[in-house]
């Protein structure tokens, strides 16, 4: 680390400090403003279109890799907090009242999405991948469905193998009856964000309990059938947290664009309808 | 962990290129192919690989990921053995992310071209419900208050350029009625607002208001506000419209507060003029029921004559018929007046008939029995149809038309003109009606003043005629012949020596036949007109007129007329034949004669003849010694009121004669007495127009307020038990407003200015507010109190059409 450079808790702390400072100063304007019967909807307003601007920039500047206009992770530091700052300023523009009106109620679940949605992935993208490392493996999201598939067909085959060498049904009934749930297609699993481990432990209890009635042979069947189940509990830990981390910026990007239509309509309307 | 859920060496797992627009299909099933899709879309290759010749051989070219060379081998013809089924790939994750927001924007374009496309579109893109106030418009009348509404909604595109901060406030003018200057602060011009700030100026100065002050000196206090500015619509059914914050009050205040402690004290709140109804709370409690006589009469408390408005804000005066009628009717209609219960309006004056024959003024018939003075609204009749006229009028009232021996030639003439107009005057006014009052007063529209009429209308024929005729039996000749010889001009007999006597000069009517003499040594008059004769000999207090001939007797020696004052007062009137000044015409069963006397054994009460005043006692015009008068009908009288309400307006450029009458007309001694209580003031920004306040509060849909709001029903609620208190007990009315027992508030009515007054109250304490509203912010707001806009409010006159799209009509707008 350069000794110009701040580390990052440090730049975060100063990041947040001139976030802090430069909306408490728009705040305070906007009130100085409202007491001067100035009207703050439109202040707030045009500095929403004009913030929203800046955060639309943000994608094209991904996009367009090459522009010389700064490195992409300032360009997503100053995303973040000037998106805190447009939240600020959305609060001021809805008077901190629920909106009203069809295209009022529209454009603001729209433009609430698109914030809430960067809100959480920003916790997200802090949180999952610390998550992620835990789990202790790695896979391709993308690979992941065939993955399962593999772990299923290998989880039938043991299955099988095991009937005809121990010539006991008890695995392939628990099989049959309960484990076989563990497989089959990736399963989303809230509570991976909470970084439990529930599911293992439950099939580790079952495999315990029915270990008393396996015969001796059938133990290491159950041994292997166990590591299969950990493996796929382990990949849905991964579509679980991968996706999150994909798919929230699909519903980020999605909201955002939608914000578009409806905010040029929100402007036209307004203004068009100001002067009465 | 035994095994990997994904061995990613290099060597083993295939590279992944998670950017690239398309997938294998088969990677769900983790039996994807190594070389993909390609860029459109389609499945590549169905093969492991490609084999390359070899020589004569073709040979495996699968890569060690795949396992390696196959056992098959390439086929004689070079075809990879391990041909594999096609897929249909799959697009890729990043690609399907581009994919959806390509459909959400076209969602949400969609959604919004709807809102605007469809015949619905007025409530999708509206803001939000309109608050009750304007609820009845509905949603789909945006044009009730948006010009661009309904026009193009290209429109809408175009207006974005317009100025924004001078929005148009128009539209909602054209309903709402907020003082004179809407836009302006408070609603006042700058000239109206500016001693109001000198006077908070001289007030302390305590502030505790910071942001306000912050606020001010960053921004600047606005210099126009239009309506949008405090009045934020589509809040809600629910919604303030008029949450304004004390802070914004704060921003242009030199004196702000941040709580009701620290307001300045009331300045003689809540009068801020003396009352319209002269009215002296302090005598009519303390002093005028001290009497048994009255003193079941006396106000058992405050609602005795006040009373609750409708809206519950103001307490108003019950009115005259409930709260003076019973000691005050009376005198309103002169019942136990002495004398003089008609206003005198119109006059025959008296003039020095001696003098005018004396000097040539020929005016032909003039009464010389006739004391009256000219009434101002006769020379304000007679001048009215010449400025230069009227303006020698004026002289008039200078002269002693009883004795003008002394009057100059200019006197003379004038004398000589103002009895012609004044004969003219009623000869129009016997062949006109009341329509030559009309006339001479607006001009040829005064047919179509419904005022004028009304002041007017009550006038009879009959009883001008009796009148006229009383005065003038010839006016109808003698006017005539004037006006036919184009008013011909005077030529005054110089002034003669005190003997010998002049000559009498003819009059013109009388033409070569008449003859007219004056003895004033022998003091014998008569008058000779071809046989008729006409004497009147008062040596010996003697009074005798014989007209044998065709015109008409009295002889008060026999029956026809007689009057012995000294004779215990026997009076009688014979008036068959002649016209008697008094026109006692409709009086024949009351006019009997005393020789007519029915036998003792038949005995006939004989009524006594009553007044002509006390014979109008319902109110009307009656005529009696050379005067015209009116007497009031009653309280509120509208001949009264609308010959007051027309002299004030002709007050401002009225000269000395309209001055003068409405000085006398508008004395509290006058009958009617409608000025003892009713004040007259300067109106205000029109100091030189005077008004009546008939009303104890002038009330109507346009209301004019000020700064102050107060409910008096709310107060009553916290105060008491919720009702109007009728005790003069603490806890009621006077808990708030204390007698102040010595203040001269009738000394207020002395001059015109309506704000020099003293109040008949003390003001009240800001103490008593602070005792109850200090215990809830929400209580200390300054709209709490206070109006913004003060002056004129209510609706404006509206089209038929808006009402009936809001189902409003005049009483809503009256409630409103």
């Amino acid at each position: 680390m350069d000794a110009g450079q701040k580390s990052f808790p440090g730049r975060r702390r100063r990041n947040t400090l001139l976030t802090l400072i430069l909306g408490a100063v728009i705040a305070f304007t906007l009130v100085l403003a409202d007491i001067s019967f100035r009207s703050t909807s439109e202040w707030s307003g045009w500095m929403l279109v004009v913030g929203c601007l800046f955060l639309y920039l943000y994608s094209i500047r991904k996009r367009w890799s090459t522009l010389p206009v700064g490195r992409v992770a300032h360009w997503l530091q100053f995303h973040l907090y000037l998106s805190a700052l447009v939240l600020l300023l959305f609060l001021f523009h809805l008077d901190w009242q629920l909106p009203s009106g069809w295209l009022g109620v529209s454009l603001a679940i729209v433009f609430a999405g698109t914030l809430i949605s960067g809100m959480l992935g920003i916790y997200w993208s802090r949180v999952v991948p610390g998550l992620l490392t835990r789990l202790g493996d790695e896979v391709i999201y993308q690979r992941i469905p065939g993955i399962a598939r593999k772990l299923n067909t290998q989880a039938d085959a043991l299955i099988m193998k095991s009937v005809e060498e121990t010539d006991s049904v008890a695995l392939a009934e628990y099989y049959e009856n309960t484990a076989h749930r563990y497989f089959g297609a990736p399963k989303f699993q809230w509570w991976r964000l909470i970084n439990s481990h529930e599911s293992q432990h439950k099939s580790e209890r079952e495999l315990e309990t029915l270990s008393r009635y396996m015969r001796p042979e059938e133990i290491a069947f159950a041994d292997e059938l166990r590591d299969l189940i950990r493996q796929k509990n382990l990949l849905n830990a991964h579509h679980t947290l991968q996706g999150l981390l994909k798919n929230w910026l699909l519903t980020h990007v999605t909201f955002s664009i939608a914000v578009l239509p409806l905010l040029i309509l929100h402007i036209v309307v307004v203004f068009g309808f100001a002067a009465l | 962990m035994k095994n990997r859920l994904q061995d990613i060496s290099f060597r083993v797992s295939r590279y992944f290129r998670p950017l690239e627009r398309w997938h294998c299909g088969g990677l769900e099933s983790g039996n994807e192919c190594l070389l993909g899709p390609n860029k459109l879309g389609l499945c590549g290759r169905i093969a492991d690989c490609e084999p390359v010749k070899d020589g004569k051989a073709w040979r495996c070219t699968r890569s060690e990921k795949e396992g390696g060379r196959c056992s098959a081998g390439p086929d004689p013809q070079g075809a990879c053995g391990n041909q594999r089924p096609p897929c249909t790939p799959t697009l890729s994750f990043h690609r399907s992310r581009a994919h959806y927001a390509r459909l959400a924007m076209a969602g949400a374009l969609a959604v919004a071209l709807a809102f605007v496309a469809f015949d619905f579109w007025r409530s999708t893109i509206s803001a939000g419900p309109l608050s009750k106030h304007h609820a009845s418009f509905g949603e789909q009348s945006c044009d009730s208050c948006h010009s661009v509404a309904e026009a193009a909604k290209a429109g809408w595109v175009a207006n974005i350029a317009a100025d924004h901060n001078q929005a148009d406030s128009g539209q909602c003018l054209m309903c709402h009625v907020v003082g004179n200057d809407p836009t302006a602060p408070h609603s006042l011009a700058a000239a109206q607002l500016a001693p109001l700030q000198q006077a908070a100026a001289l007030k302390s100065s305590a502030s505790g208001a910071t942001l306000p002050a912050i606020s001010k000196a960053v921004f600047g206090a606005p210099d126009t506000l239009v309506c949008a500015d405090c009045h934020f619509e589509h809040k809600g059914s629910d919604s303030d419209l008029v949450d304004v914050s004390n802070q914004q009050c704060a921003v242009c205040h030199q004196n702000s507060f941040s709580s009701l402690s620290a307001h300045a004290q009331f300045d003689n709140y809540p009068s801020v003029r003396r009352t319209a109804i002269i009215f002296d709370h302090n005598s009519h409690l303390q002093k005028h029921f001290e009497t048994e006589k009255v003193a079941d009469r006396a106000p058992a408390g405050c609602q005795t004559c006040h009373a609750l408005d409708s809206d519950g804000k103001d307490v108003e005066v019950v009115g005259f018929e409930n709260a003076c009628q019973a000691c005050h009717g009376e005198q309103v209609v002169g019942t136990n007046r002495a004398s003089g219960k008609g206003l005198p309006m119109l006059s025959v004056p008296g003039l020095d008939v001696d003098t005018l024959a004396e000097r040539g003024v020929a005016i032909g018939e003039w009464p010389d029995l006739s004391e009256a003075d000219v009434t101002p609204l006769m020379l304000m009749l007679i001048g009215a149809n010449n400025a230069e006229f009227a303006q020698q009028l004026q002289r008039v009232r200078e002269l002693d038309l009883f004795d003008l021996s002394d009057a100059s030639d200019d006197d003379l003439r004038l004398i000589y003109h103002m009895a012609w107009e004044i004969k003219r005057f009623y000869f129009n006014l016997q062949r006109q009606g009341a329509s030559a009052i009309v006339k001479l007063l607006s001009g040829n529209d005064g047919e179509q003043n419904q005022q004028l009429q009304a002041m007017i209308g009550l006038l009879s024929p009959a009883e001008v005629d009796s009148f006229v005729a009383a005065a003038f039996p010839n006016l109808q000749a003698e006017t005539e012949t004037w006006l036919r010889e184009s008013k011909p001009s005077l030529t005054l007999i110089p002034r003669a020596a005190p003997n010998p006597p002049p000559e009498v000069a003819a009059a013109p009517s009388g033409g070569a036949s008449e003859e007219f003499s004056i003895d004033d040594l022998s003091e014998e008059f008569s008058i000779d007109d071809e046989g008729d004769e006409f004497s009147i000999d008062d040596e010996g207090d003697e009074f005798s007129i014989d007209d044998e001939g065709d015109a008409f007797s009295i002889d008060d020696e026999g029956d026809a007329f007689s009057i012995d004052d000294d004779e215990g007062g026997a009076f009688s009137i014979d008036d068959d034949d002649g016209a008697d000044p008094f026109a006692d015409d409709d009086d024949e069963a009351s006019a009997l004669h005393a020789d007519d006397a029915p036998a003792a054994n038949n005995v006939i009460e004989i009524v006594e003849m009553r007044p002509r005043e006390d014979r109008v006692s319902a109110g009307g015009w009656y005529g009696e010694d050379f005067y015209l008068y009116y007497r009031p009908s009653g309280h509120a009288d509208a001949l009264i009121k609308s010959w007051t309400e027309f002299m004030l307006a002709r007050s401002k450029q009225a000269g000395a004669i309209e001055q003068q009458w409405l000085k006398s007309f508008s004395s509290a001694d006058n009958p009617g007495s409608c000025f003892k209580c009713h004040s007259i003031e300067k109106q205000p920004q029109q100091a030189e127009s005077m008004m009546v306040n008939w009303n104890a509060v002038q009330s109507s849909g346009k209301k004019a307020v000020g700064f102050h709001r107060f409910s008096h029903q709310a107060h009553f609620n916290v105060r008491n038990t919720g009702v109007f208190d009728d005790t003069f007990g603490q806890g009621s009315c006077a808990g708030c407003h204390a007698l102040d027992s010595e203040a001269d508030s009738a000394a207020s009515y002395q001059q015109m200015q309506a704000t020099v007054f003293q109040s008949n109250f003390s003001s009240l304490d800001k103490d008593t507010c602070i005792s109850c509203h200090a215990a809830d912010e929400s209580l200390q707001t300054c709209t709490q109190c206070h109006n913004y806009h003060v002056g004129e409010r209510g609706f404006a006159e509206v089209s038929q059409g808006l009402d009936a799209m809001i189902g409003r009509d005049e009483t809503s707008v009256e409630n409103e």
